[in-house]
């Protein structure tokens, strides 16, 4: 691999390597709280209309939501293949488990895709564009405002951390990686278990209280 | 052997792309300063405009004026302020560190925070926003203003204030020198390190409701529009949860400047290290508990009530234990009132004064008086502008020979100084009376019975803008014009001293080991 | 300039109690400002560098006892400070059994009182000297709230929300109410006479109103009457009996003020909050036993209205019969006057005269005298042929063409007028 270069204002690769991990969970406690206001609107709203959740989740589809969490945590599986074979320096390996990696993420998006355009289909939709025909609980657009910012702010991070797959991937095809550095592949692991997470708790409280 | 300073390394396009801490910090100190004289403009105006009781401008114009000037002061000049500016400049090298934790993520947030308030202010062409910098719903769903640009351009800044916050707690953490153990290092430092852990914990709450603002506005979501069934109070409860922990992000740091310059104007150690330090944490901790304090009129539960004003009274024990050893450490010391410390001992007199007025709005009974009449315009002028404004004019003349390698007149710093002094004071004394006499805030207009008091105060804006120009501009004339200073002007002891006036690029020639802690002055008996 | 030097007027029974803790807040901030300040001073004067050289300070780093000293008096006199507040805010808290409950409605940028004869008052408030007053207040737009700075009471005003206020006058006079949140354009001057009449004058006033024509509405039934109207025109009673009797849903006779169980467990206490929610969003909280079959009524009454059912509904419980209709000639108005009759009395009740005039005399809104028909300009570019469907189309969605010149202020009616009420406005303004 090609040697990477300590910045010049580090002492050794160990102390640059103890910072950038400190820096990412420092970063991953920002993205907890931002989740957090939402999860906290959802609760607020929860707690005065029990009633429309669970009716409103029965609009979703269980089952799609359910391989969407497979798939996930496969993803984060492979990701920590892909982090653990860079570090015993196996780089092919390493690329083979990022493809992985962005293969399952691919599919998440895809089943997202056909689960958004279901519900626009039916007017299932935030606010002020709700437009469900059938029978509903007066205030059902508020579930659905909370499920599109919710899913839609956790896609956001799931292609953003599909592009960060990607760099990493090009970086370890390029030799930048090996069992002496491989911080990035770390660091966009962390990130990745994180998205997986937050999935993880979107999942039953929007797809399992009926 | 000549080495470069860092003012001379490299052209005047190396700016643009620089990983050095100190550049990015000057580029930070010029533009937050340009922010404050541009929200200083609105407070001119908004002052114009009261000192008489009838309307001088349209009144949907005076809104605009108070919300910018709010939303730019706190979120464009004092969030940033003393810690991207002279936090980046000073926290590595008072550490003994060549740079930050981060450099390219330093620059990325310089650029971040200008994207974010080339936003906020893009909102000036299209028609103002009226809400004040508050923002509440139902009123900011409903206004026909650029809501989204302003609160876009915050949400943007916030990332910038966040990836800072996050650089600096990496850099404490894991760049400190050998021999630096967390109770040698300054207490800038740790007031420094404290504003940090607000900033990454805090600010991702205003993000995500200022996102939930936008989204009431673009697609009527419903969470905070009572006509559409939400509650406009929970609003309040995710804007003040950020909000009021960064009020702290604004204080802290000033209160860490204090600290270095008492020591070194009054050549003693700082009493009580060990207390400033932990209060400095406390206050951090207790902040993110008494958001609720800004809302006890709102129709909240009694039993929330309860809590939040307890809880408030709670942080006057720490603040107060730093203004006693502050006051403490100038026992038997050796004093000399140069500019700096001139700001330093008014910061004592002005925040004290901030501070012992939030006791009157902690109390629920006498808040329910005083809240949202001039009484509270009084408090949080004192404690931000008396408190962290002061004290970053104590840092600047403090720090400046270090960072340019000039002496500022200190002629121009004490004329200034008394101007600001008294100009301060004569334009917000007045407010605290005018609150308890009913005048509420946010009035255009007014009864007859107040104007006397207004035009009181607005005379002291005018004495105040005196003194502001009158110390920019020595300031900036020293740059050109004023004597060129050796390393230690002051005779401190910590570790940006012991490099040159201006610094080199890497601050230190070899990184220095510490065997003492920063404020070890005075004969040991 | 009197009040440069006078302290304001204390005219509540709650006055004297906020002062007095202010006083000692005042007073603990003045001792220990001259303290520090005082040591400050002092120390800067005795240990200039000109009498103490800089190398002899003494080396201190601390001194524990003192500074645990300080922090525990310190400690103690905040906790006596926030207990002294708690327990003087707990008075205001829990209102008397018995007052004189005046509804008042918070718009932009006037209030609306209504007490419980029936009598309104804009910008007005009239109170009698020592009697205890009930203010139930509700916004129907944004946040407001209500400030009387010489009774020292404040308590802000939330749409889709009761807030409740009470106070008992101590002194005659004349006061004035502010609105303490800022609620856009005209919050400066959305404020209000308070009146504290003697006890005989204040019966008088509220007695002999109807012999008066200063109200904005001839309208002479008191809210209960008006409440029970409603009742009826909005077939409330197809569902709910008053006499006890089940029928769809439950019967009102003695249910206000009760605690209800309700539907998947739990119960509820049924006041204002719980009334309005369930005229709004009726699936939320239903009754035990009983089918969701109530329909919303958001949109089809008003603030107003909502406050009159509630008033009904209390009088169910107050052992109060359902009031006889009245033969007063004037009692319901509405059958005998014309659309536009009734169109220039909402013009005014909904203070559509606040930015409107009817002379030709600019205002924040242009004059509506001689408009219908004619083309106006719009912001932005283009005309518009002021028809009926845009002037009902103003009142519901202000925003989409605003006449130039003219700032896009206009506040939607959307939710606070009904159908006729909109119609009646329209002949009305067609006719100026």
């Amino acid at each position: 691999m090609t040697e990477h270069v300590l910045p010049h204002h580090f002492e050794s690769a160990d102390q640059a390597y103890q910072s950038s991990k400190l820096g990412l969970f420092l970063f991953l406690a920002t993205e907890i709280l931002m989740f957090g206001g939402l999860f906290v609107a959802y609760i607020v709203n929860r707690a005065l209309y029990p009633e429309m959740f669970r009716e409103a989740s029965h609009h979703l589809n269980v089952m799609m939501g359910g391989i969407n969490t497979v798939v996930l945590i496969c993803s984060s599986f492979t990701m920590a293949m892909a982090v653990n074979s860079t570090r015993l320096n196996k780089n092919l390996q390493a690329q083979k488990m990022l493809l992985l990696t962005l293969f399952f993420a691919a599919c998440f998006i895809v089943i997202k895709y056909f689960e958004y355009t279901h519900k626009i289909h039916e007017g299932l939709l935030p606010g002020g564009l709700f437009k469900y025909a059938g029978t509903h609980h007066p205030k059902m657009q508020l579930y659905f405002s909370l499920y599109f910012l919710m899913t839609g702010l956790h896609g956001i991070h799931v292609f953003a951390g599909m592009c960060l797959i990607f760099w990493v991937y090009l970086k370890s095809r390029r030799g930048d990686l090996g069992e002496s550095y491989y911080t990035p592949v770390e660091l966009v692991g962390l990130f990745w278990h994180l998205v997986d997470l937050i999935w993880i708790y979107l999942f039953p409280l929007l797809y399992l209280i009926g | 052997m000549e080495h470069k300073n860092f003012l001379q390394e490299g052209g005047w396009k190396s700016w643009f792309v620089t990983l050095d801490h100190k550049k990015i910090g000057v580029m930070y100190l010029f533009t937050t300063l340009l922010f404050f004289a541009i929200g200083g403009i609105f407070s001119t105006l908004i002052r114009y405009e009261l000192w008489t009781p009838e309307a001088t401008f349209a009144k949907d114009l005076y809104n605009k004026f108070f919300t910018f000037h709010g939303a730019i002061m706190i979120f464009m000049f004092i969030i940033p302020g003393i810690p991207a500016a002279l936090g980046n400049i000073f926290l590595p090298m008072m550490i003994g560190a060549k740079d930050v934790a981060f450099p390219r993520l330093n620059l990325g947030s310089y650029y971040i925070f200008i994207a974010g308030a080339l936003l906020a202010a893009s909102a000036i062409v299209f028609g103002g926003v009226d809400t004040g910098w508050t923002f509440y719903a139902p009123y900011s769903i409903k206004t026909q203003t650029a809501v989204i640009l302003v609160t876009m351009g915050a949400f943007v800044m916030g990332f910038s204030s966040i990836l800072t916050g996050l650089n600096f707690i990496v850099t404490t953490h894991k760049l400190r020198c050998p021999g630096m153990t967390v109770y040698k290092m300054p207490l800038f430092i740790w007031a420094i390190y404290a504003t940090a852990i607000i900033q990454v914990l805090a600010t991702p709450v205003i993000a995500i409701t200022l996102l939930l603002l936008v989204m009431e506005r673009v697609f009527q979501v419903g969470i905070f529009d009572a006509s559409l069934g939400g509650d406009p109070i929970l609003f309040q409860h995710f804007f003040w949860f950020y909000s009021h922990p960064a009020v702290y992000i604004m204080i802290l740091p000033g209160m860490g400047i204090v600290s270095e310059v008492i020591a070194v104007f009054s050549r003693k150690h700082i009493f009580g290290y060990k207390a400033i330090a932990y209060s400095s944490l406390a206050i951090a901790f207790i902040s993110f508990l008494v958001w609720g304090h800004h809302m006890f009129v709102s129709g909240q539960s009694a039993w929330a009530n309860f809590l939040f004003s307890i809880l408030t009274m709670l942080v006057a024990v720490p603040t107060a234990i730093k203004i006693f050893n502050w006051t403490a450490t100038l026992y038997k010391g050796s004093i000399v009132l140069k500019t700096p410390m001139l700001y330093a001992l008014s910061f004592i007199f002005l925040f004290t004064i901030g501070g012992l007025t939030g006791l009157f709005l902690a109390a629920v009974s006498v808040d329910v008086h005083l809240h949202d009449t001039y009484f509270v315009v009084a408090h949080f002028h004192y404690v931000m502008v008396g408190g962290t404004v002061i004290a970053l004019f104590a840092g600047l003349h403090y720090w400046w020979p270090k960072i340019f390698g000039r002496m500022y007149s200190e002629l121009i710093g004490r004329i200034s100084w008394f101007f600001i002094f008294v100009g301060f004071n004569m334009t917000f004394l007045p407010m605290f009376w005018l609150g308890r006499q009913g005048m509420p805030r946010r009035y255009a207009t007014y009864e007859p019975m107040y104007e006397g008091l207004h035009k009181l105060a607005t005379l002291g804006s005018w004495v105040l803008n005196v003194g502001l120009i009158l110390m920019f501009g020595g300031l900036l004339w020293s740059l050109f014009k004023g004597k060129k200073a050796g390393n230690n002007p002051w005779g401190g002891k910590t570790l940006e001293w012991h490099t040159e006036s201006p610094p080199t690029v890497d601050n230190f020639y070899e990184i220095p080991t510490i065997t003492e802690g920063p404020y070890e002055y005075g004969v040991k008996k | 300039m009197m009040s440069l030097i006078a302290k304001l007027p204390q005219a509540s029974n709650f006055a004297p109690l906020v002062d007095h803790l202010y006083d000692f807040i005042f007073w603990v901030s003045v001792v220990s400002f001259f303290i520090i300040v005082g040591m400050m001073g002092y120390f800067v004067l005795k240990y200039h560098r000109k009498r103490k050289a800089e190398d002899s300070t003494p080396y201190i780093e601390g001194h524990g006892p003192t500074e645990f000293a300080m922090a525990a008096v310190l400690f103690v006199l905040v906790m006596v400070i926030f207990a002294w507040g708690w327990m003087d805010y707990r008075k205001m808290l829990h209102s008397p059994e018995k007052t004189l409950e005046i509804n008042i409605i918070g718009k932009q940028w006037f209030w609306n009182a209504e007490y419980p004869n029936g009598r309104k008052l804009k910008d007005e408030l009239v109170v009698p000297e020592g009697a205890d007053v009930k203010l139930t207040m509700t916004s129907a737009d944004v946040i407001h709230s209500f400030y009387i700075p010489d009774f020292r009471i404040k308590q802000d005003v939330v749409p889709g929300q009761f807030t409740k206020l009470w106070f008992k006058p101590t002194k005659e006079g004349e006061y004035t109410a502010f609105c303490a949140e800022y609620c856009g354009f005209d919050h400066s001057r959305m404020l209000a006479r308070v009146k504290v009449l003697r006890p005989k004058a204040f019966k008088k006033w509220y007695d002999n109103w109807k012999d008066e024509a200063t109200q904005t509405e001839g309208d002479l039934t008191s809210p209960i009457e008006k409440g029970r109207l409603v009742f009826e025109a909005k077939a409330c009673n197809a569902c709910h009996t008053v006499d006890g009797k089940p029928l769809v849903g439950p019967s009102f006779l003695k249910t206000y003020g009760t605690k209800r169980p309700l539907e998947g467990g739990g119960e509820i206490l049924m006041d204002e909050n719980y009334v309005r929610e369930s005229l709004m969003d009726p699936q939320l909280k239903i009754s035990k036993g009983y089918p969701p079959a109530m329909p919303t009524f958001r949109g089809q009454l008003t603030d107003e209205e909502v406050n009159h059912v509630v008033a009904y509904l209390k009088s169910l419980s107050d052992g109060i019969a359902t009031p006889a209709p009245q033969a007063r000639n004037d009692m319901v108005q509405g059958d005998e006057e014309s659309l536009e009759e009734k169109g220039e009395k909402y013009f005014e009740k909904f203070a559509c005269n606040a930015c409107h005039t009817v002379n030709g005399e600019k205002s924040v809104g242009p004059s509506l005298r001689e408009i219908y028909g004619t083309l106006r300009p719009l912001q932005g570019g283009g005309s518009i042929e002021v028809s009926e469907k845009y002037l009902k189309e103003s009142l519901i969605n202000p925003g989409q063409y605003v006449v130039d010149g003219f700032p896009n202020l206009m506040p939607s009616y959307k939710h606070e007028l009904s159908e006729e009420e909109i119609k009646a406005l329209v002949e009305y303004i067609k006719g100026i």
